[in-house]
């Protein structure tokens, strides 16, 4: 029983336990097919997709529309869908874990709700940064490509987007982090993610109120959207991060403090 | 060393654990024994800090398990049916385990080797059998080599030999110093390894002790006896309020007399005696009685509550 080098059992210890955690989860996240398959699918069904928008965009074009866009930001707008994906596999990261039972184990590991939780919001996190930020680049060639002189774009186009992308992917990650902690069920967590980016822009778009209108601007894609594309009205892109930033930490920590009270 | 103290568990207004006290020491195999849905996994997980008591305590050397920063190092679990998601397979499993508490890797390869899975270290968890995926819980606790091993009924699903194998590793560890805590709902998986018992029923400790002590103090000794004249036999000792059995063959089977009682009235009486002899009844039946009595104790007294 004395075969190990003990690493001393500090109970204050928090940064290393925390960096200990952030690999785990690193190596299970990519240790399941499930997950890197969706992150997969995302990437070429938007990249597939930024190509098909600026064909469209193309004959448009040709046909006298006023339809040309920014390469980078027509894949911007290809995200509304591809980001399911993503979302969809962050929440499948925690969910799978109970689903399967495992969660016993990640628990008896690191038993600290506040540093299991932590460690699995900076891997999510992180893929979602990095998808981002490369996802935007490598579909804007061939969306430039098909676009033609439609999709002409700048230096600052291609970063804006790229930028907005990888800081939306990586707050929606801890959105759909947050929502499976709150379930704790993967039917419950997706379906609560898709009505998050999707369900709700729609149906209250069919609410002729005033205020609900004004809340409509305030949904996470919206925000994104304002945040990409460097709009002025209603709000700036600054205000648009805060805004989702807002939403991340809202969620993230509903589901820290409701994990933290339940038993596992 | 893992102490228990008032540990209490509700779930709304049923009480799964009640004021359990006792402390399981190293160098030993403690049995936790049970029927289902007595609370000895609840107790487990409580120790663990995936649930939290109502009220005491579950201490592991003095501390609780969710302060520390490495806990395998210190306690190595399994809950049975837990270990591992099925897309996983047995090492990326083991060796997330691992990063997450600072083992070295090479571990992984060797707990896998120990527990028998060195084969299907690549093949996902989902296409496992349960006693492969015992076994796969059973070498995630094994990971940091850690003193202290709680256990919740290992030898589910386990073939002859998965038994074998855990009941030497369970024997080797507390003779090493180890401190073993293991449940079961069936006395005769650890009736031959554990050398102290714990018994709960409905939550309620029934018998804490040493498993000889147990076994002395719980069960009744049958004694046989044979005679030519059993049926007068079986009058005069059902007279001296024992409980008699005629077991054909002129055999009966007596409880609640001594032998030296039996053979004395035998005597007195003039009757002629071909065989007396004292058997141990059996830990199981010893536990039967033990839990049996906790539900028909536990009804009644739960409905008053």
């Amino acid at each position: 029983m004395a075969t190990l080098d003990f690493t001393p059992n500090r109970p204050v210890a928090i940064l290393g336990p925390l960096l200990a955690a952030t690999r785990a989860e690193c190596t299970k996240f990519l240790g399941l097919r499930s997950l890197t398959g969706l992150y997969s699918a995302g990437i070429l069904i938007t990249i597939a997709l930024g190509w098909l928008l600026g064909a469209s965009a193309k004959a448009s074009g040709e046909n006298g529309l006023d339809t040309a866009m920014p390469a980078p930001l027509l894949v911007f707008a290809t995200l509304q869908f591809g980001q399911l994906f993503f979302a969809a596999a962050a929440a499948l990261h925690l969910t799978g874990e109970y689903s399967s039972g495992t969660i016993t184990s990640t628990l008896q590991a690191v038993p600290r709700r506040g540093i299991m939780v932590a460690s699995k919001a900076w891997v999510l996190g992180l893929i979602g940064l990095t998808t981002g930020l490369i996802l935007i680049p490598l579909a804007t060639i061939p969306a430039a490509l098909s676009a033609g002189q439609y999709g002409q774009f700048g230096l600052d186009d291609l970063l804006s987007a790229s930028l907005g992308a990888g800081t939306y992917l990586a707050l929606l990650n801890l959105m759909a982090l947050g929502l499976g902690l709150l379930f704790r069920n993967s039917a419950g967590a997706i379906v609560s993610v898709l009505i998050l980016v999707i369900g709700l822009p729609q149906i209250l778009q069919l609410i002729p109120l005033e205020w609900i209108q004004t809340l409509i601007q305030y949904l996470p894609t919206n925000a994104a959207t304002f945040m990409a594309t460097g709009a002025v009205e209603p709000y700036g892109p600054l205000a648009a991060i805060a805004i989702l930033v807002i939403w991340g930490a809202a969620l993230l920590g509903a589901g820290a403090v409701a994990i933290k009270k339940r038993d596992a | 060393m893992i102490t228990l103290e008032a540990l209490t568990k509700d779930y709304g207004d049923t009480r799964a654990v009640n004021e359990l006290s006792v402390e399981i020491r190293p160098g030993k195999v403690t049995g936790f024994l049970g029927p289902n849905g007595a609370g000895k996994s609840t107790t487990m997980r409580m120790i663990l800090g995936l649930d939290a008591p109502t009220k005491g305590k579950a201490l592991v050397n003095g501390q609780r398990l969710d302060q520390l920063a490495y806990p395998m190092h210190t306690v190595g679990a399994h809950i049975s049916g837990t270990a591992g998601h099925p897309g996983h397979t047995p090492r990326t499993f083991l060796r997330a385990l691992a990063q997450s508490n600072r083992i070295p890797g090479q571990r992984v390869d060797q707990v896998l080797e120990e527990s028998g899975l060195g084969s299907v270290a690549t093949k996902r968890i989902g296409g496992f059998s349960l006693g492969m995926r015992q076994r796969l819980g059973i070498s995630a606790a094994l990971l940091a080599d850690p003193q202290i091993l709680i256990l919740d009924e290992p030898m589910n699903g386990l073939d002859a030999q998965g038994i074998a194998w855990i009941r030497h590793l369970m024997r080797n560890r507390a003779e090493n110093g180890g401190t073993i805590f293991v449940s079961s709902h069936l006395m005769s998986e650890v009736q031959q390894v554990a050398d102290q018992l714990i018994l709960i029923g409905r939550g309620q400790l029934i018998a804490n002790g040493a498993t000889e002590q147990i076994i002395n103090d719980f069960t009744q000794r049958v004694i046989t006896v044979r005679s030519p004249q059993v049926q007068a036999l079986a009058d005069l000792l059902a007279s001296h309020n024992a409980q008699v059995k005629l077991a054909g063959n002129g055999a009966a089977q007596v409880t609640g007399l001594a032998v030296e009682e039996i053979g004395s009235l035998a005597f007195s009486h003039g009757f002629e005696l071909h065989e007396l002899s004292a058997a141990h009844g059996s830990l199981e039946a010893a536990y039967n009685r033990l839990t049996r009595d906790s539900m028909e104790f536990a009804g009644p007294e739960s409905a008053r509550n």
